[in-house]
């Protein structure tokens, strides 16, 4: 009981201090932007290449600015030691990780959301035409992904938070782990994002789906177990 | 409270038959290849307000890390009125308050929402009487909605006794609370663990100010090199002498 009421507890002061910093989603939402933006710019002279290239530029925009949230998820706790108090009070340390993860999954939830805003006006995906069928399945795809990319993200975060360049051994460690998520999605975009009937070679967004939860509760159970080892001296 | 002066002296029923507050036995903590604690020994008795001192590096904080299951010994047991510190370690949390070197408290929200935060990890549905009473003693009710942030080092070192008190532990450690704060504050702080020891609970506190120490203490330990090194008042006095000249000394070399 006291576990639920510590996870709700610790998601609603994390996301009610990051309302008040508003650091991490804004930084966050200005890097994927502006990384839209340059992609964007650099397929606008051969538009044959948008359908190929824009999708890929949209995933490169929520790994590299999720980076940025990730790499800040502790910095709150950090100061003042928060962190050592909280995790000798009376809750298990898995229960502190899965609101961590809960909390930053949101922000970079927001950023995507924000990500696929962006990409609909500067690519010209019409969402209103051709394309109108695409948002939900991408919506879908886009939160697993964030939700498989956040599971070890903030394991890792909270390993390389105290160290010198712990931003640099973040990405070295969490990227490899990406691998496996990186080229479900790639081989997922022809049918995500442009005609959902191409030929069958290409991962369909319902297989998709299904292999992002099931890396999801993988992640999720691995980082579950792991968390308490990291934050326990 | 009795403080085991030899390593592999065993912990003892006390005469009461009543659960000692903390009881350490052969208690080893390395890291790396450092050694911080070399089999430390003692215990002490509900009730009980024990005051450690050392020079830096000897392995207080060590200590008070382990005793407050923020550390795993690597070797030893460690029970906090009789709950394995390894095995029971959330059952022993619920009794005990603590005092880190750094305050704990989200800069961001305020001295109020920081209660709230921390009340709720210990299962507490809201503030307690007797923490809205340690507020007001404490002098901190008209800045109680004031982020944090904006608070000097003595209202930050009052705001944490607050926080280590709310769920009113049976057990309380402190992590050098006197360090930064000018003679007012150091008294304030004083005042407070002596209200707490009257009120029965068991204290513990890190702390190199000798007199103040001994002042508020019912009893004292003195460690040196990750062992228990003294217990006597002089003879603490003595080793803190010896180890302030050697730091001393070493630095004009």
């Amino acid at each position: 009981m006291n576990g639920w009421r510590a996870f709700f507890s610790l998601i609603r002061w994390d996301l009610a201090v990051e309302f008040r910093r508003r650091e991490t989603t804004l930084n966050m939402c200005l890097f994927a932007v502006l990384l839209l933006f340059i992609g964007s710019y650099t397929v606008s002279q051969k538009t044959e290449l948008i359908d190929t290239f824009g999708p890929i530029y949209y995933w490169i925009a929520i790994i590299f600015s999720g980076t940025v949230g990730l790499s800040r998820a502790f910095l709150p706790e950090r100061e003042n030691g928060a962190m050592a108090a909280i995790v000798t009070a009376p809750i298990d340390a898995g229960v502190y990780y899965l609101a961590k993860m809960m909390a930053v999954w949101l922000y970079v939830l927001v950023m995507s959301f924000m990500v696929l805003a962006a990409y609909v006006v500067l690519f010209d995906f019409e969402i209103y035409g051709q394309y109108s069928d695409r948002i939900l399945p991408i919506t879908v795809v886009t939160a697993l992904f964030c939700l498989v990319y956040v599971a070890p993200g903030v394991l890792l975060s909270a390993m390389t938070v105290g160290l010198k360049g712990g931003e640099v051994i973040l990405r070295i460690l969490l990227f490899p782990l990406m691998i496996p998520v990186i080229i479900v999605v790639l081989s997922a975009n022809p049918r995500l994002f442009t005609d959902p009937e191409l030929a069958v070679t290409y991962t369909s967004p319902e297989t998709a789906m299904a292999t992002l939860g099931a890396l999801a509760a993988i992640y999720v159970c691995a980082c579950y177990l792991l968390f308490p080892k990291v934050v326990e001296e | 409270m009795s403080a085991a002066p030899s390593p592999s002296s065993a912990p003892e029923e006390n005469h009461s038959g009543e659960v000692p507050a903390i009881e350490v036995e052969n208690l080893w903590k390395k890291y790396g290849f450092r050694l911080a604690l070399r089999g430390v020994s003692l215990r002490v008795s509900k009730g009980d307000c024990l005051a450690v001192f050392g020079a830096n590096g000897a392995g207080k904080s060590t200590l008070l890390k382990i005793l407050s299951s923020r550390t795993l010994p690597t070797s030893g047991k460690a029970m906090v009125f009789g709950k394995d510190l390894v095995k029971h370690k959330l059952e022993a949390r619920t009794q005990m308050g603590v005092v880190f070197h750094e305050s704990a408290l989200r800069a961001d929200l305020s001295l109020n929402e920081n209660l709230k935060f921390y009340s709720s990890l210990y299962g507490l549905g809201g503030m307690s009487e007797a923490t809205r009473q340690l507020i007001e003693t404490l002098g901190l009710q008209d800045r109680s909605n004031e982020p944090v942030r904006n608070f000097s080092r003595g209202m930050i070192q009052r705001a944490t006794l607050i926080r280590s008190l709310l769920h009113d532990p049976q057990l309380w450690l402190l992590d050098e609370p006197f360090t930064g704060l000018d003679p007012k504050g150091r008294e304030l702080i004083a005042q407070v663990i002596r209200s707490q020891r009257e009120q029965g609970r068991t204290i513990i506190f890190i702390t190199h100010d000798l007199d103040l120490g001994l002042e508020l203490s019912s009893s004292a330990i003195a460690l040196k090199d990750g062992e228990l090194a003294a217990q006597e008042s002089e003879s603490i006095r003595e080793l803190l002498l010896e180890a302030s000249s050697t730091e001393g000394g070493s630095k004009r070399a």
